[in-house]
């Protein structure tokens, strides 16, 4: 936003006015040669030359503009920006999500489960934009995607790029919790929470899932649970990250919801269940809802003076004026 | 009094052609007078030529110099901004160019970067990491995070093979690195940046007003030796041009020094002993209590200047309009 | 110049061209201006050669010889100056104003009229009259003229020579030489000039400037008209504004001419950098070899 630091030398502008009268209008003024230049209430001589009138006149129209720069300059305006500032910390929250080759039941109309999960964690990043947050996947496997960031933007690059089955076929579950809390274990958050979501039973990896949720509530950590997808029998399909091959067939869905409830009790979460993207979302507003932390803000304004480029304007059409007169039309005052 | 914007006054050199006209544009304007205006008048009409012309150019000379040095500006009120750093930021920035293979420094140059970055990690408790990587071009690897484990992970993987692209383009690093800084918090910002490369001037300047705008202080490290070193390869041997000679890489630090100097930051040789106690001291943040509560902000004093040249306008406008004697 | 150097310059007259006074004037004054009416002179014997119907048939029959009547032109001619004194005047790019010159012709011309022992009179007119002196003889006269010439101080500006002409033809009832000092930059007068001129003896005196002929290259400046006081931009550096300001002052001076040799008005047109006694002499001559 724009603002003058000292509006009351706008006024002089108002000066501008008898000035440029005085300078091109009023017939007594001075610097002028008396010389006869007609008859007397009868013809008299009228320049023709246009050219040297029409750039006379831009060049006197831009002495008046750059004493006009100049005035304004000197009102020092500049660019004041109020900045929002947070003084509290916020809460670290850490995705687990699940990217087995289950997610990819298109049972969530327009699209699968993996994807319909994305959104709703890009929407919830999006409004969270003062807490850090995090990413796992798992599937066989499980890894951190990317830490717990404030940076929203490369947390929504990097979301972007994730694709089902990159850490193969299974669903690790408990390992996912684990690095999921090994990632937090530095933070110096007061609160931090972990959402699951998966769609599966923990069939892989080396640690069940109570034991790392015995590890999480350990550590304070909360862990909401996500479970998705309709039970029976839904259509897959997805594509083979190794052989990119494009694999559709029926599935047979079904989760352990007894699992899922009881991380969440462990931890002292809340287990949820979501069949459509409707639920999924509503449940995502939910959490987003039950973790809202304090925030203390500060507004810091910092601004900056714009003076100088407008000084450099007035310096250049006065200098233009300049040149103009005195070197190419030779003016004699 | 030193100006803020000293580059200005070589303005002042278009002062000496504003000079000439204005003395060449007296005399041939006395002759101009005098073919139309006729000889047959006095010389008092001659005379008040000559003042008009002479306070005329002056009212004009005084514009020209003022308003130059108002665009110079001079420090003038310092007026405190508080400031309360809630904790540091660092993002390190590191060269994985080929020739940081280099092994000068043991083990190599980008083994003591990795050492380095750990160093600063494990000692920098409220501290929080995020890690540039740049060759052809700077990527984020880390992104600003207090999960110090993500960033000992990605030091495991670091090596010059995580780019492709060839070269080693430290202004688009630092620029990664600028906009890597979480918005919306008040924090010390530093980018450390490791590198063996060269800095050229233009850049230099650039990026160093980029971070000075974002408050960002720049730490360089500079790996390798001006003598330079050669580059190993991986089946053994060092690194050839197509000439056939070996490449060796010097040191070039004269733009690093730059850069770090301008936003407020330090140059060092990452073969100086006392780098790393010196650069932990940094990112602690100790500084005084009371100090780091404010901080000065010095406002430019330009409207000084500025009125005068004004009034000179004004002054050289006045004179020509004001008719003098009823005559000119 | 300032009205005390112009005042020595025409009180210099009478000593400096003395010679061209008595040379061109005195003696051929008479000729050159037709009289108003003839005054009887003397009766002499008759001469071969002499105009028969100038023969007086009474001193004939007395005396038994031819005689004949011999005349005179009218003596106590008035002559009247019509004495532009308009601010244009007041301006001239050379040596002199214009106004200089033209106080210097009247001068000339009033001081031969004294020393012919005619009356001479003059109009000052601006947009105005501004002095009217009526036409009266004696060197008192002439000195007061000449004063007036030097020291006149116009309240107007511009310049209405028909608003002159009209006053002349009020007060000058009998027939006499009126002549018009101007820089004829007036609102066209020349029917008013044609009814004077048929009344009176007219010479127009136009005076003009070297600038006229040749506009100077200058810088650039702004012009400010002295009678009208509209302000234009002079762009003298400009080939193309001194060709137009050339065509636009001779297309006036032709048009000048051309109305005074229509309408039968002797004019003459004296440059402010041509010695004006030269320039009327030469008038002079020319008019009366007519």
């Amino acid at each position: 936003m724009w603002i003058f630091e000292n509006p009351e030398y706008l006024l002089l502008l108002t000066l501008m006015f008898p000035s440029i009268f005085f300078s091109h209008f009023y017939r007594g003024r001075g610097g002028l040669v008396p010389a006869s230049t007609g008859l007397w209430k009868s013809s008299s001589f009228k320049p023709k030359n246009y050219f040297i009138r029409l750039i006379l006149f831009l060049s006197t129209v831009s002495f008046w503009l750059g004493v006009a720069f100049i005035i304004v300059a000197l009102a020092g305006p500049s660019y004041v920006e109020k900045e929002k500032i947070y003084l509290s910390r916020g809460i670290d929250i850490m995705f687990v999500l699940d990217e087995s080759p289950s997610m990819a039941a298109l049972d969530f109309p327009p699209t699968n489960r993996f994807d319909a999960s994305k959104n709703v964690i890009r929407k919830f990043v999006k409004a969270r934009e003062h807490d850090p947050v995090g990413l796992v996947t798992f599937a066989a496997e499980a890894a951190l995607r990317i830490p717990p960031t404030l940076d929203t933007d490369g947390f929504l690059d990097e979301l972007e790029d994730l694709e089902l089955m990159e850490l193969g076929n299974g669903t690790a579950v408990g390992l996912g919790i684990a690095i999921a809390a090994l990632h937090l274990q530095d933070s110096t958050a007061e609160e931090k929470v972990i959402i699951l979501i998966t769609d599966g039973e923990n069939n892989a990896g080396e640690i069940v899932p109570e034991s790392a949720a015995e590890i999480a509530a350990g550590m304070g950590i909360r862990i909401y649970t996500i479970g998705i997808g309709t039970r029976g029998e839904v259509a897959i399909e997805y594509e083979d990250p190794e052989t990119g091959k494009i694999i559709t067939g029926r599935y047979d869905s079904d989760f352990d919801e007894d699992l899922l409830t009881e991380i969440a009790e462990t931890t002292n979460g809340k287990y949820y269940f979501a069949s459509s993207t409707n639920a999924l979302d509503g449940i995502i507003d939910i959490i987003d809802s039950l973790e809202s932390s304090e925030k203390r803000i500060k507004i810091k304004t910092t601004s900056r003076s714009g003076h100088r480029p407008l000084i450099i304007m007035a310096l250049c059409l006065i200098f233009f004026d300049f040149f103009i007169r005195k070197l190419i039309f030779r003016e004699v005052l | 009094m030193m100006a803020s914007r000293p580059e200005f006054f070589w303005l002042l050199g278009l002062l000496l052609p504003v000079v000439i006209i204005m003395i060449s544009r007296y005399y041939s304007g006395r002759k101009s007078l005098s073919r139309i205006a006729g000889l047959w008048r006095t010389d008092s009409f001659f005379d008040l030529y000559m003042v008009k012309s002479f306070f005329i150019s002056l009212g004009l000379l005084v514009f020209f110099i003022f308003a130059i040095l108002s665009l110079a500006g001079f420090p003038g009120k310092e007026y405190p901004v508080s400031y309360e750093p809630a904790g540091t930021d660092i993002i390190f920035t590191v060269d994985v160019s080929e020739s940081m293979k280099a092994q000068d420094i043991p083990p190599s140059r980008l083994a003591a970067a990795s050492r380095i970055i750990k160093t600063v990690c494990e000692n920098t408790p409220d501290g929080r990491f995020g890690v540039v990587v740049f060759k052809g071009s700077g990527i984020k690897m880390i992104p600003s995070t207090e999960d110090v484990e993500s960033v000992y992970s990605f030091l495991e993987y670091l090596s010059t093979d995580l780019l492709t692209s060839p070269g080693s383009n430290i202004r688009s690093g630092v620029e990664t690195a600028i906009s890597a800084f979480p918005e919306a918090e008040e924090r010390n910002k530093y980018i450390i940046l490791i590198t063996d490369g060269e800095l050229h001037e233009g850049d230099m300047t650039e990026i160093a007003s980029q971070a000075v705008d974002a408050d960002v202080q720049v730490y360089c490290i500079g790996t390798g030796t001006p003598e330079g070193a050669r580059i190993p390869l991986a089946e053994g041997g060092f690194l050839k041009d197509s000439a056939g000679d070996t490449v060796v890489t010097r040191l070039k630090e004269e733009g690093l020094r730059q850069l770090s100097e301008s936003t407020g930051g330090k140059y060092y040789d990452a073969a100086d002993s006392g780098l790393l106690p010196e650069l932990l001291k940094v990112a602690a943040g100790t500084v005084d209590e009371n100090e780091s509560r404010y901080r000065i902000e010095v406002k430019d004093r330009y409207r000084f200047f500025l009125v005068i040249a004004l009034l000179g306008l004004f002054v050289s406008r006045a004179v020509k309009v004001v008719k003098w004697k009823k005559e000119f | 110049m300032d009205s005390l150097q112009l005042l020595s310059r025409i009180r210099n007259i009478p000593l400096v061209s003395a010679r061209l006074v008595e040379g061109f004037l005195s003696g051929n004054y008479r000729s050159v201006f037709k009289g108003p009416g003839l005054e009887f002179d003397e009766v002499r014997e008759y001469s071969t050669g002499d105009d028969v119907r100038s023969i007086d048939w009474n001193v004939t029959s007395r005396m038994g010889s031819p005689y004949v009547k011999t005349f005179r032109e009218e003596r106590e001619m008035a002559l009247l100056l019509l004495i532009d004194v308009s601010a244009s005047l007041q301006t001239g790019s050379g040596t002199y104003r214009k106004a200089d010159t033209a106080a210097i012709i009247s001068a000339l011309l009033a001081h031969s009229a004294v020393h012919n022992n005619d009356r001479v009179g003059a109009v000052f007119y601006t947009d105005r009259i501004e002095k009217w002196v009526p036409p009266m003889k004696g060197r008192n006269h002439l000195m007061r003229l000449v004063q007036d010439m030097a020291s006149i101080e116009p309240v107007g500006k511009g310049s209405d020579l028909s608003n002159a002409i009209a006053c002349v033809e009020q007060s000058m009832k009998r027939r006499g030489i009126c002549i018009i000092v101007s820089d004829f930059r007036i609102p066209p007068a020349y029917r008013q000039m044609s009814m004077l001129s048929r009344k009176h003896d007219l010479i127009a005196v136009k005076i003009t400037d070297p600038a006229d002929k040749k506009t100077p290259s200058t810088g650039l400046m702004e012009l400010q008209d002295p009678e009208s006081g509209r302000i234009s931009g002079s762009y003298g550096f400009s080939s193309r504004y001194r060709k137009d300001l050339e065509e636009f002052w001779l297309a006036e001076h032709i048009f000048w001419q051309r109305e005074c040799r229509r309408r039968g008005i002797d004019s003459l047109v004296i440059d402010t950098e041509e010695d004006p006694a030269k320039a009327l002499l030469s008038f002079f001559r020319r008019r009366k070899g007519k």
